[in-house]
């Protein structure tokens, strides 16, 4: 039923970057790091999971786009990038499950109607 | 800045021309949109009725907000394409197009394409609302016109 743009595909990765809530949390601190950004290190002091889980989360974050890394001097510092993609995720879940629930509520009318006598 | 384009497809078990029917009317649209639909109406001649679904009719959807739609393309059986945007907010105009397909009679496919593109949306702003504005001034002076030939000659002249 579903064929997926891939801007959609692109929404997908965002949700499944979003799924856990342990990575939830991390985009939290990150996104309240502001524009100085955070590093691994400063969000493991925050956050009850080893170094390696933190910058995994990470990792799964930039890959989505919800994040990007910059290195200044030894430390790798990471923002959160919202701006447009979030703007054109919005969009394409709100018109996506727009049309998911018209589509549906269409079949159900038609499929429910008696058959016309022929 | 790259479209965005949501596509959604469905398959229901009954014939095209059902499927047509209960999509592709006003009454049927404001149904499965699921929510208020209304064509400006046509003043003077059409008050009170349907002005009918068809290519340049302008008319009004509200559900959780409230769109301007301007009907670009019925072609009956086959596809129905509009263009619409929230109230005030001509450069957030998508476009939708609708399209009906069978293999067997017995079943039809409904696609739906849903494109915004926010430079086109912009560059075709302007064309946007003229066909709109000559969609309502077709409609307004269509209907004063035959208004005022009816006041003008109450007696039909091949009388």
């Amino acid at each position: 039923v579903i064929r997926p743009s891939a801007r959609e595909r692109s929404a997908d990765a965002v949700f499944g970057a979003l799924a856990d809530p342990t990575r939830r949390q991390v985009l939290r601190l990150v996104t309240a790091s502001g524009d100085d950004g955070i590093t691994a290190t400063e969000l493991v002091a925050d956050l009850a999971v080893s170094r390696q889980a933190v910058v995994k989360h990470l990792q799964a974050l930039a890959a989505a786009g919800l994040a990007a890394a910059e290195r200044r001097g030894r430390e790798q510092r990471y923002r959160a990038t919202p701006g447009p993609l979030g703007d054109a995720v919005a969009w394409l879940v709100d018109a996506g499950a727009a049309w998911d629930a018209r589509l549906d509520r269409l079949k159900r009318h038609v499929e429910q109607r008696p058959s016309r006598p022929t | 800045v790259e479209p965005l384009t949501v596509t959604r497809s469905v398959t229901i078990a009954t014939d095209l021309d059902q499927v047509w029917g209960a999509l592709a009317t006003t009454g049927g649209l404001a149904g499965w949109l699921g929510g208020a639909f209304e064509l400006d109406p046509d003043p003077g001649v059409n008050v009170g009725l349907d002005p009918g679904l068809t290519a340049g009719a302008v008319g009004w959807f509200t559900d959780d907000r409230r769109r301007r739609v301007v009907v670009r393309e019925v072609r009956p059986g086959a596809r129905l394409a509009f263009t619409w945007w929230p109230e005030g907010d001509a450069d957030a105009a998508s476009s939708v197009v609708v399209e009906l397909t069978t293999d067997d009679g017995d079943a039809t496919r409904v696609a739906v394409t849903e494109t915004l593109d926010p430079a086109a949306a912009r560059g075709g702003r302007v064309a946007l609302l003229a066909d709109a504005t000559v969609a309502d001034l077709g409609h307004g002076w269509s209907g004063r016109l035959e208004a005022l030939a009816e006041r003008l000659s109450p007696v039909p002249a091949w009388a």
